[in-house]
């Protein structure tokens, strides 16, 4: 069974006939109305809306066309780089970085002994005092400056102030 | 003629190099060392003595202690001072100090071999006992054996730290 609806549309369109155009109209006799203001809108709108014919059809096209080849032409001159694709200089890049970050952040040599890489050399040593003599000992992995004829300190010193 | 289409994806292709060049400026400005760099210098004061009562080494030496017994001849080490310096353009950087006892850093500079030239001067008082000048790497202690003092002697550890 039809509903409403589609018994309006159907009758707006001129598909209805016969019994079930009587019927639609008997009952709805106030839709005449309606039937003519949607006849006349209709009307206007196919005399003001109709496709119109552009002046110049292929100028968006072109345009278009013009774009897409400067794209290309773009890109094929960037995508090299000293004569290198670029993917093949981003991966030098990366693996610099990633040694980079290796050489820089990870410490080296053995780290159970504290030794390791130890460098103290004495450059010059000056005593003010001639009866002071500094030697330096330099043993293997510590370098000890030895102050030798110093006045040993009272033993009552408060030293921890 | 300007339109947006043509345009838009230039003005985003030139935002898109801003910010690649800022993204290496910030992962190389990252591992660059600042031009003026702060270095951090250790200074401490040890009783070294043959008491048999036990004191640990402080943490940054450790892994000293046998060398120390050999190169001293004393078996047991007590902290009396130290201090950690961020030396900054000051002339002159107090390491530590104890009592009369002061030890002062002249100069610190880093050699292209990032190695480290540091001065030096140790004082009792106001009296200037030694000035040295010596040329270490990082971690790596300077030992200097001070004064005697009680039933031990003193002894100076200057480390610059990183």
């Amino acid at each position: 069974m039809k509903t409403f609806e589609e018994k309006f549309n159907a009758w707006l369109d001129g598909l209805l006939s016969g019994e079930e155009l009587k019927s639609f109209e008997s009952e709805h006799p106030s839709l005449h109305q309606d039937k003519a203001e949607f006849l006349k809108l209709k009307n206007l709108l196919r005399d003001n809306l109709g496709s119109r014919k552009l002046g110049n059809p292929d100028f968006l096209i072109r345009r278009s066309w013009r774009q897409v080849e400067r794209e290309i032409a773009r890109g094929g001159r960037h995508s090299r780089l000293l004569g290198f694709p670029r993917i093949a200089l981003a991966g030098i890049f990366a693996l610099c970085v990633g040694f980079g970050l290796f050489f820089s952040m990870i410490p080296r040599g053995n780290l159970a002994d504290p030794g390791s890489g130890y460098v103290a050399e004495v450059l010059k040593t000056k005593t003010a005092d001639p009866k002071v003599k500094a030697t330096v000992d330099n043993q293997k992995d510590m370098t000890i400056i030895k102050l030798e004829g110093l006045d040993k300190l009272p033993p009552d010193k408060d030293l921890n102030r | 003629m300007w339109s947006f289409e043509e345009n838009a994806p230039i003005k985003l292709r030139k935002g898109c190099r801003f910010y690649l060049l800022a993204a290496f400026l910030l992962l190389f400005g990252a591992f660059a060392k600042p031009a003026i760099a702060t270095e951090h210098v250790w200074g401490c004061l040890l009783y070294a003595s043959n008491s048999p009562k036990a004191f640990d080494l402080p943490p940054r030496l450790s892994g000293y202690d046998v060398r120390l017994r050999n190169g001293l001849g004393f078996s047991n080490y007590r902290v009396i001072a130290q201090r950690e310096t961020a030396v900054g353009d000051q002339h002159q950087n107090l390491l530590v100090s104890a009592g009369e006892i002061q030890v002062l850093l002249t100069n610190l500079s880093r050699a292209s071999d990032g190695k480290y030239l540091v001065g030096i001067l140790f004082l009792e008082g106001t009296n200037q006992v030694m000035e040295t000048q010596a040329r270490v790497g990082e971690r790596s202690p300077l030992f200097i054996r001070g004064p005697g003092w009680r039933e031990g002697q003193i002894i100076i550890v200057v480390m610059v730290d990183s």
